[in-house]
């Protein structure tokens, strides 16, 4: 299959599609950062560390989304009010909280990341943009997988 | 139990408290029938924060994110009020923050916070449980 970028790409699903992925990754490093600084606890030392690996990981994937904008020769947004308006991701309050509300809350996060990355997936695939959508089958597995791991920390055995 | 059909944050949280049928133990089953249509349809939101809370004592454990996420949805809809306190109304997001074991230990709390606050100390004051019309549909 070959293919194909869309003919209009400032107003492409594909391009919307990249938008929110971006603005929504954003938000969720800015809440991932929240809560590597706010977490308190006796999981402590290893949720701080989980969640810089996480923050890192979405600062190398964010510059990735951005770039496969210009790819398709689109300007990236940027600047924290526009991402914030462009994402639907909550805000955690910034004061003290259980630390398995952290984990509760980027749960959440990270399902609204792969909701958005199915939906890019899906017009990726439409229109043709192989790239884009093995950029968003990427996303998708990445989110999984921290999914499983956050989960993982709530059980109670 | 049929699955519910309607939209907006009482069907989504009944939807949650379902979805704790199958995880929870058998002894429970009661307690989580009666959260789920006081959340569907009840209008009595003491009743219904009460029960919550008798749930949330003692499934909270095994069970921390179904909870997690009842509890942002009844903070978002619900406020609290001191009856002809002149204070603003109480978010629900900090006062659910803390494991209160009924609705009783919440009333205590906000009257504890009406004596600190209001010149005439009232511990007395009456708590009343408001729905917050633009939860709808989140």
């Amino acid at each position: 299959m070959s293919t194909a970028i869309a003919n209009k790409p400032e107003t492409s699903a594909v391009t919307k599609g990249l938008k929110t992925l971006l603005a929504d990754s954003y938000a969720l490093m800015g809440q991932t950062h929240l809560a590597h600084w706010n977490v308190e606890g006796p999981a402590f030392f290893q949720l701080h560390t989980a969640f810089q690996t996480q923050y890192e990981e979405l600062f190398t994937a964010i510059d990735d989304i951005a770039e496969r904008l210009r790819a398709l020769d689109v300007f990236s947004p940027g600047g924290l009010q526009t991402l914030a308006s462009l994402s639907s991701i909550s805000e955690m309050a910034s004061g003290p909280a259980p630390a398995k509300d952290f984990v509760a809350h980027l749960i959440e996060a990270h399902e609204t990341l792969v909701a958005t990355a199915h939906a890019l997936r899906e017009s990726a695939g439409e229109a043709e943009d192989l790239e884009t959508q093995d950029l968003a089958i990427g996303r998708i597995q990445t989110h999984q997988k921290t999914l499983w791991m956050l989960k993982s920390f709530l059980k109670n055995l | 139990m049929c699955s519910v059909k309607q939209s907006g944050w009482r069907a989504d949280a009944a939807r949650i408290v379902e979805e704790l049928f199958p995880v929870a133990a058998p002894s429970y089953w009661d307690l989580l029938l009666d959260l789920r249509g006081l959340l569907l349809a009840g209008n009595d939101w003491r009743k219904t924060l009460d029960v919550f809370c008798s749930c949330r004592k003692r499934l909270e454990e095994d069970h921390y994110l179904p909870f997690y996420r009842l509890r942002r949805l009844l903070a978002v809809s619900l406020r609290l009020e001191a009856v002809n306190s002149g204070l603003p109304p109480w978010s629900l997001e900090e006062l659910l923050q803390k494991r209160h074991k009924s609705f009783a230990d919440i009333e205590k709390r906000i009257r504890r916070d009406c004596f600190e606050l209001t010149p005439a100390g009232n511990t007395g004051v009456a708590v009343r449980v408001i729905e917050v019309a633009s939860a709808i549909g989140i």
